[in-house]
């Protein structure tokens, strides 16, 4: 049989299909009013929460920073933090335009990029995100109690207990590391530490660079010899 | 666009959408949640859609686009799907919409294939002109006319392959 041949079988299976599908207007309507408009908000929403969560952190670290700058302790914990928070917000923020900007209806190769190119970016926020929280809660929780109250508890805090737990932090880092390569396969993971885990251990990015890797191929000429 | 024109435009191309999500879904769940996932995406991009291209062209994309993302996605992870009791749109199990013993060859030997080309290979099956398949996947005329001499050839082999192996399996079978 000729593939050419498969054509009209194809059509009269889609005749068939047709046929099949049932429509519930009122529901189609209720569901167009109610959760059609929403089905986006828990993603646009939780990107708007970061980005004002990022820019009310940095508004409030600023001015201690700015108070300390001939203190290197905390040039090192504020700035460190400052930067941190200025990047993961400038990622985020990113990311909600993205997704705002989106539209399905465009050239199927194109949209499927853009897709890819935005899980990296999430991907990649997701990870340093976890990893830099890691080591740098511990100075971020003290510079904020500063920055909230008045009190300067960075002077206050022993050094080397400060190094210490920076040191804590790395250990935890590569344990994390370690246990998100060993349970990536495992396939009874809950969808939020399946996320964390894909994240962390780089399967996420790797998967989606394989994608985009394919889209490339898939738009590169072809030679009716190749 | 209101709630009946969506409707009508569900219905005016709900063969296209069906065959799409029954390309890329892999049961009967999946499907039904890629014809609504299309149907979301019809409602959200409305005011996007600009006429520059044709109708069809438009709802291609968006089911394309919807299928390769829902069959990208980890079966065990997917999230934002809308719960099953919210679909509005359904699949009636009827006896006659199991596709025929070709056409089920054929989605097995498709199924082989990567996502870009799967969706080439039903644009084509579709009977567009090459034309509107470039348009619809963004790739250029000439492109899709030589990816799709490939397909068809490695196709043709993986069918004919396919249906000699079921002709000799009926027989154990039957025992």
């Amino acid at each position: 049989m000729q593939f050419d041949d498969l054509k009209a079988a194809w059509a009269a299976h889609g005749t068939m299909l047709e046929r099949s599908l049932a429509i519930d207007e009122r529901l189609l309507r209720e569901m167009m009013l109610r959760k059609f408009r929403l089905a986006l908000a828990p993603y646009v929403l939780w990107r708007a929460l970061e980005v004002a969560v990022g820019i009310a952190v940095l508004l409030a670290v600023l001015p201690v920073l700015a108070a300390h700058m001939s203190e290197p302790r905390y040039i090192v914990a504020a700035g460190a933090l400052v930067v941190f928070t200025a990047w993961i917000t400038a990622l985020c923020a990113h990311l909600l335009v993205r997704s705002l900007q989106f539209d399905r209806g465009g050239p199927v190769t194109a949209i499927q990029r853009d897709v890819e190119r935005v899980k990296v970016v999430e991907y990649r926020t997701l990870k340093w995100a976890l990893l830099g929280g890691v080591l740098i809660w511990l100075p971020a929780t003290l510079v904020l109690f500063e920055a909230l109250t008045g009190v300067d508890a960075i002077a206050r805090v022993d050094l080397a207990w400060l190094v210490a737990n920076l040191l804590f932090g790395l250990v935890v880092l590569a344990v994390g590391l370690v246990l998100s390569k060993k349970y990536v396969e495992r396939p009874d993971l809950r969808p939020w530490a399946r996320r964390l885990v894909n994240a962390l251990s780089g399967r996420a990015l790797r998967t989606a660079a394989r994608h985009l890797d394919e889209l490339t191929k898939f738009e590169r000429e072809e030679t009716p010899a190749s | 666009m209101e709630a009946p024109e969506l409707t009508d435009l569900i219905r005016r191309h709900a063969g296209l959408i069906h065959k799409i999500a029954y390309a890329y879904g892999r049961d009967a769940t999946d499907r039904e949640d890629v014809v609504q996932e299309v149907a979301v995406q019809l409602w959200r991009s409305r005011h996007r859609y600009d006429g520059r291209c044709k109708e069809t062209t438009w709802v291609y994309r968006i089911a394309l686009n919807v299928a390769i993302s829902f069959h990208r996605r980890e079966r065990r992870h997917r999230e934002g799907r809308l719960p099953i009791e919210t679909h509005a749109i359904t699949i009636a199990a009827a006896p006659q919409a199991e596709p025929g013993e070709d056409v089920q060859l054929l989605l097995h030997c498709v199924e082989d294939l990567g996502a870009l080309d799967k969706a080439l290979v039903l644009l084509y099956l579709d009977g567009n002109d090459h034309a509107s398949i470039a348009e619809v996947l963004g790739i250029s005329v000439s492109n899709v006319g030589t990816k799709l001499l490939r397909i068809k050839d490695n196709l043709r082999v993986a069918f004919e392959q396919r249906a000699r192996s079921k002709r000799t399996e009926r027989p154990h079978a039957i025992r």
